[in-house]
């Protein structure tokens, strides 16, 4: 069989179609990350906001930001409901994640599907703001706890999507091995799944906390006045300005979340996004 | 099965919880006649009629909706753009590494704070953004004016929210296509625009429905990047609502609360319609 020379009309059509995808790839970065340069930048820049151009460099507002109290009490506040939130997100998540690969047919199909992950379309501000009606007419007040199982709900479609793709993966096969071999449900699920979806509980644990972490229309609402969350501390600090002691915190708290995000797949190597 | 309950509950029991036991109540207060007889078995539509009566609260509805559609379209259309380039059109076939596509995804791990930081550092006045837009309000022959506090701040703000979601719905379904694609549509003859009517758009009509109607959702919902960047000039629902909240008007923040629910519904649902329909005409025809 000879092999036909492509025309050069299509060869020209696919190079177009190539320039264009990958000049909209530049404008999606630059969309994307542009906006993060001038935080960087004018958490180092000594002058004022309203001053135009880089006045000189200083990390004076650094220390500023971890040395500010309510920043620091934000802090802890933010860290507990996070680390509480990925908790509560990974046992609902997981739980589903279960049902969705392994679970009865119908809980298998697309609309116990749509179900678990419906808390990513439905408006967060709606549901702050009506459980904060609720809860006044029923003279209850929410402590940190609430706030806690409301994040973790509404994280847990982040962790079923991750924990389910890895169950899916697997595809029940060892399990049905183990179980042939004679092992019970537990001794299963203990000695053979756990271990076989440990990457993926690693990336979940990361992800629903860095999601709670940064969560601020669920705690606008609800987060208790005397227990406010870091970003909730800034939000209500913003004007119509870049503020460089935000922009400073900003900073402090970016380094960890990039590397944790960056690094998910390398280090517990696992497919987070597929 | 007693493990099928053991795992289907949790996230049953919590949606019912956390969902439908607060919404009820929104609705249910949203009738009130008042603020002060939310406990009487009075029902009345007046809060809904002082939210259309007045044109401030009429313009917030209308921007929400407007801005919402529009932002979707176009996260849409750049997201699956971005996504082809990073999978199907990308230029090192060997390249399977997905950090461009993390990195993408940053605006969702940095929250919307640090987002709209950036923007008030980019759109401020003489901020590289700010002499954009006027560059082409120039060319459209519009006068020079700030940027913060506009509709355009809020749509580039949402934007820039709403295309990691784009993206990441969009990634899974076209990294499946193998690189070589275009390779082998350049030698068996197809053109591209075949290549993707015929291979591409039928794999990732999927995540056109369900990425406009996260988009959608989102851009509804938006409560932050409204407020920052497009002040109380610019009020969509959410900002009205807190509005309302603090001017203490609760019941017909509660109606506003309904409508904004409605408006997120409403939207998804003609979209989903919309989308549908295309599909059932396009596709049997197009298959493979």
């Amino acid at each position: 069989m000879r092999h036909r020379r492509p025309k050069l009309q299509r060869q020209v059509g696919w190079l177009g179609w190539r320039l264009l995808s990958r000049t909209v790839l530049g404008l999606a970065f630059l969309l994307v990350l542009g906006p993060f340069v001038p935080v960087a930048i004018s958490a180092f820049d000594s002058g004022l906001p309203g001053e135009q151009g880089f006045q000189g460099f200083t990390i004076d507002w650094f220390s500023i930001a971890l040395t500010r109290p309510d920043f620091q009490s934000g802090l802890i506040v933010s860290v507990k409901v996070a680390g509480g939130a990925a908790a509560v997100a990974l046992l609902i998540g997981v739980a589903s994640a279960f049902a969705m690969t392994r679970g009865p047919r119908w809980a298998r199909g697309a609309t116990f599907a749509g179900f678990v992950m419906s808390p990513v379309v439905i408006p967060q501000f709606l549901i702050s703001l009506a459980m904060l009606q609720l809860l006044s007419v029923m003279g209850v007040r929410l402590g940190i706890a609430g706030l806690i199982a409301v994040h973790g709900a509404f994280i847990s479609p982040f962790v079923v999507r991750a924990i389910s793709a890895s169950l899916a993966d697997q595809g029940g096969v060892y399990e049905w091995a183990a179980m042939s071999l004679g092992a019970d449900r537990l001794k299963v699920l203990r000695t053979v799944t756990l271990p076989l979806i440990r990457p993926a509980l690693g990336a979940a644990v990361i992800i629903a906390f860095t999601l709670s972490f940064v969560n601020v229309p669920l705690s606008l609402f609800l987060a208790p006045s005397g227990a406010r969350t870091l970003p909730i501390i800034m939000f209500q600090e913003l004007e119509f300005s870049l503020s460089p002691v935000l922009a400073a915190l900003a900073v402090l708290l970016a380094i960890p979340i990039t590397g944790a995000v960056l690094f998910i797949e390398r280090i517990f190597k696992v497919r987070v996004l597929t | 099965m007693g493990s099928s309950w053991a795992t289907t509950v949790p996230i049953l029991a919590t949606l019912i919880v956390i969902v439908l036991v607060p919404v009820g109540m929104i609705f249910r207060q949203s009738l009130a006649p008042n603020p002060f007889a939310s406990d009487a078995a009075s029902v009345s539509i007046q809060n809904y009629r002082t939210l259309f009566s007045i044109s401030v609260y009429r313009e917030a509805m209308w921007r929400t909706i407007w801005i919402s559609v529009l932002v979707a379209a176009l996260a849409v259309a750049l997201g699956f753009v971005t996504t082809l380039a990073l999978t199907a059109f990308r230029s090192n076939a060997r390249s399977r590494d997905s950090t461009p596509v993390t990195l993408l995804l940053a605006p969702v791990f940095a929250g919307s704070i640090v987002l709209v930081l950036g923007w008030l550092g980019l759109l401020a006045k003489g901020g590289v953004a700010y002499s954009m837009v006027n560059a082409i309000r120039a060319l459209l022959g519009q006068p020079e004016g700030r940027v913060i506090q506009t509709n355009i701040a809020i749509i580039l703000g949402l934007l820039q929210f709403v295309v990691p979601f784009v993206v990441l719905i969009f990634y899974p379904l076209l990294n499946r296509l193998p690189v070589e694609l275009y390779e082998a549509g350049l030698v068996l003859g197809d053109t591209p625009s075949k290549v993707i009517r015929r291979v591409i758009l039928p794999l990732a009509a999927p995540g056109i429905l369900s990425a406009g109607i996260v988009a959608l959702s989102v851009s509804v919902a938006a409560y932050v990047t409204p407020q920052v960047l497009g002040g109380d000039r610019n009020l969509v629902l959410t900002t009205l609502i807190t509005q309302l909240l603090a001017s203490l008007s609760p019941t017909t923040a509660a109606a506003g609360a309904v409508v904004l629910g409605a408006v997120g519904l409403v939207t998804v649902a003609v979209y989903s319609l919309l989308v549908g329909r295309v599909q059932d005409r396009g596709l049997p025809a197009n298959a493979p």
